[in-house]
């Protein structure tokens, strides 16, 4: 990921537009420039004397001392206060520690940068932080992400006191995605995968299927990386008809979220209109979508509250 | 090419006839002021302008931005209807409208002030988008100094986890007092099964009264059954399950975060 700044103005500039450099085309500009500033004077003398017009009747339906929205988000700015950014697009807020028997947890927020497309960000993967403290440095053991809210995590410490002012960011793990298919025979209800199913993703790098599982209601599988140890899995179990089309899918329940153990678990479910006619489809799809880690070396000091 | 003083004067005019005809067209629009006395609706909310993730309007509390739709005082009450607007990506499920507004920053505790100084509070939690406030009867906007949020609650992954032996009777807790108890043990000639039952400590926040969690081994399926004694089942689809079983919670801890944030009125700076 890039940390460079980009001029707005060039990026936005259509390539339609005319060159600004051409002398030919300014005089148009000017034409245009006096028909705007014709509008505005129309539009204004217009309200101008409408507004004159209606004074005696207005209702004013605000109440004194009551103006709404004190603070308003900062709109030079690319990040709100108090986040630390992390990444071009995203940015971070620690919050105080949360101490739960020998565990130290940091729960952190995550925003991202104004204007940024939310479907175009892609979310690091997690990174190695450290508490320093007056005693030295005190590695993190772990991330805790929540599977419904990928805005928040908590980085993991072992219990240290006092608590330290800041933690910092080592090592960043950006995402890289993959994806890779295969298609398998489908002999029914349950279904049982007899060996591992290997599905390369990039060059050196695959996802091995493990285990497979596939029932009435209810599937798992289990998978694990090879060629990285970094990275999430995310798998699609689609059952295909005998002309290939679309017979209906198994619901994918959130996988693993350690993306540094390299391997992990998925839940399936099978719920579409309480079906129980997997029997019918003849083709297994798999689709496995996955987010390798690339670990990047980074020195960012987040402060605690 | 070259344009004439005459063409930029024709471009002056054609702008001022087009600004002036498309003003009037909108002051034409406007209809007229037939809303009810001013005591009753106020203060009056600008149109929020989303700008995906972040918007120009409404009061930020860390990741979210709260924005203020409208305000309505009158008969005892007094209803602010708002709308959370997340800086940051929402759950991946995003076409799944279970999962699609699950902020991890939301407000919880509030309070209106009247300019008598009076201080009445109200509590919202994660699935309102309007808190009401209970007011005298003779009260009207003109009265209502602030609105403020004064508490907030932070969602902090947690994963607590929780080994029970399989057994019925076999109970234990996680971290933030979430529940989970063997309520029996099914031996089938293939498999087994687990029934439990597990009681949320926070069901207003987590939006569920029962505690969800993984289990560390993968063999172990989980069946959620909401609204059931027997909540939840793990099924070991093989002869011989494990002796005690992992559970991993998947809730997070809903952590108060006291901190003054002014909706409505003026700030104290």
């Amino acid at each position: 990921m890039s940390d460079v700044e980009f001029d707005f103005a060039e990026i936005l500039r259509s390539p339609l537009d005319p060159d600004p450099s051409d002398p030919s085309a300014r005089p148009w500009g000017w034409a245009a420039l006096l028909f705007l500033v014709g509008i505005v004077i129309g539009a204004w003398f217009v309200v101008a004397t409408g507004d004159e017009a209606a004074a005696g009747v207005a209702v004013d339906t605000t109440a004194p001392g009551a103006p709404p929205a004190a603070e308003v988000i900062e709109t030079s700015e690319s990040f709100p206060e108090g986040y630390v950014a992390i990444a071009t697009d995203v940015a971070v807020r620690a919050e105080a520690p949360v101490i739960l028997g020998d565990r130290m947890l940091v729960p952190v927020t995550m925003v991202l940068r104004r204007g940024a497309d939310a479907t175009s960000v892609v979310r690091p993967l997690g990174g190695r932080w450290e508490m320093r403290t007056g005693q030295g440095v005190v590695a993190s053991v772990g991330t805790v992400f929540d599977v419904f809210r990928p805005s928040v995590f908590s980085i993991e410490f072992p219990f240290v006191d006092p608590a330290p002012e800041s933690v910092v960011l080592v090592e960043r793990w950006d995402a890289s995605p993959a994806t890779a298919e295969v298609e398998l025979a489908w002999p029914g209800v349950p279904f049982l995968s007899e060996e591992p199913i290997s599905m390369e993703l990039t060059e050196g790098t695959a996802v091995v299927i493990t285990e497979l599982e596939l029932g009435n209601f209810l599937g798992g599988a289990a998978w694990r990386l090879e060629g990285t140890d970094l990275g999430v899995v995310e798998l699609d179990a689609d059952l295909l008809d005998e002309g290939g089309e679309l017979f209906d899918s198994y619901a994918s329940g959130s996988g693993s979220l350690d993306a540094d153990a390299g391997a992990g678990t998925i839940e399936f479910f099978w719920a579409p209109g309480f079906r129980v006619d997997q029997d019918e489809a003849s083709t297994l799809r798999l689709t496995a979508r996955a987010e390798l880690g690339i670990p990047v070396a980074t020195e960012i000091e987040v402060p605690l509250p | 090419m070259r344009t004439s003083l005459g063409w930029l004067v024709v471009a002056l005019v054609a702008g001022a006839l087009v600004g002036g005809g498309a003003a009037a067209w909108v002051e034409g629009d406007e209809p007229e002021d037939t809303t009810s006395p001013a005591t009753t609706t106020a203060p009056t909310v600008d149109p929020v302008v989303v700008e995906a993730p972040w918007v120009d309007g409404g009061v930020r509390f860390r990741s979210t931005v709260l924005v203020p739709i409208s305000f309505v005082v009158g008969d005892g009450t007094a209803e602010l209807e708002f709308d959370l607007v997340p800086l940051h990506w929402t759950a991946r499920h995003e076409e799944d409208e279970l999962f699609a507004d699950e902020l991890p920053v939301q407000p919880e505790f509030w309070e209106l002030t009247l300019d008598g100084g009076q201080v009445i509070e109200a509590v919202t939690t994660i699935d309102d988008a309007v808190v009401r406030f209970d007011v005298p009867v003779d009260v009207d906007a003109a009265d209502v100094v602030s609105v403020r949020v004064t508490g907030w609650r932070l969602a902090v992954p947690v994963g607590g986890e929780m080994t029970l032996p399989v057994e019925e009777g076999a109970a234990g807790s996680f971290p933030d007092g979430s529940t989970v108890e063997i309520d029996r043990v099914l031996e089938q000639s293939t498999s087994t099964i687990v029934q439990l039952d597990s009681t949320a400590t926070e069901a207003a926040w987590t939006g569920h009264s029962l505690a969800t969690f993984r289990t560390q081994d993968p063999g172990w399926r989980i069946s959620f059954r909401f609204g059931q004694s027997s909540n939840v089942q793990l099924i070991w689809e093989e002869p011989g399950a494990p002796g005690e079983v992992v559970l991993i919670q998947l809730d997070p801890a809903w952590r108060p975060i006291a901190a003054d944030v002014v909706v409505i009125g003026e700030t104290d700076e």
